[in-house]
């Protein structure tokens, strides 16, 4: 299992696709929990309101994010971060 | 009928049927002043990078990382915004015809409620300190209660002197 799973990340394209979802999760859970406590304990209108603002707001952030994504060459991403690495290495 | 009740639509959770609610206050918007400054430095930030980077001699080829790193920072950005916002506007004191209940809300997993009877009331102070809450008309409220817990106290609520004479109209006509 965890060589499919090294085996899968070798591949950059895929680095940068584990790292989009885990980021998407994170910020999917949260910006839930943010809207949730907006509209659930929220008195009046000001907590649905600003809740309507969030949610266009993070669509709207969720898009660029997207976005840029697709303009990141990963590879060399990869391949620099690589190079980096044997270089602080101490042998 | 007192005289300075603001008839409001305001609902809540525990909500008791026939229950009105006169008023909802939250913190004076001074308390977000802070939280809301920091953001637009923090949101400036990636320009002064912009600003050094862009000279670079490696900043094109990395220039796509970067702009994916700003929209992930920025969406931090407006998370934390809204985390604040968050908690600004679910602590708040609500004044019904019957009862004043006092909401807490400290994180996404910490909250507290409090509850006084409005016959319970016994008296209503109000404490304007400083030179900011002088001229924004904001200050603290504290009412003694006759219950087991004899203190309600509320922080740079706005306008406490009005919130005061609400407290007590709606007793005596309670």
């Amino acid at each position: 299992m965890l060589n499919e799973i090294l085996n899968y990340l070798s591949n950059p394209h895929n680095i940068g696709l584990a790292l989009l979802i885990v980021m998407a999760a994170v910020f999917l859970l949260y910006g839930f929990f943010i809207f949730y406590h907006f509209i659930r304990f929220g008195v009046g209108g000001k907590p649905k309101i600003l809740a309507l603002v969030f949610f266009i707001g993070a669509c709207f952030l969720s898009a660029i994010t997207l976005v840029a994504y697709q303009k990141v060459d990963w590879a060399y991403v990869y391949q620099a971060i690589k190079d980096a690495l044997h270089v602080v290495k101490p042998y | 009928m007192p005289s300075r009740i603001i008839n409001s639509s305001n609902s809540f959770r525990n909500q008791a049927a026939g229950e009105q609610t006169v008023l909802v206050s939250r913190r004076h918007w001074i308390v977000l002043l802070g939280p809301i400054l920091a953001m637009a430095v923090f949101a400036l930030m990636p320009f002064f990078v912009y600003h050094y980077v862009s000279q670079a001699s490696w900043y094109g080829q990395w220039l796509g990382a970067l702009c994916f790193a700003a929209a992930v920072y920025y969406f931090l950005l407006w998370d934390a915004l809204f985390y604040n916002l968050m908690l600004y506007v679910l602590n708040t004191i609500v004044i019904t015809d019957k009862r004043i209940i006092k909401n807490e809300q400290n994180g996404f997993f910490k909250y507290s409620s409090a509850e006084l009877e409005i016959e319970k009331v016994q008296d209503v102070s109000v404490k304007v300190q400083g030179f900011w809450a002088a001229i924004f008309h904001f200050g603290d409220l504290e009412i003694q209660t006759a219950g087991t817990q004899n203190k309600f106290y509320f922080d740079r609520v706005p306008d406490p002197e009005k919130i005061k004479a609400l407290i007590t109209d709606i007793k005596t006509s309670s």
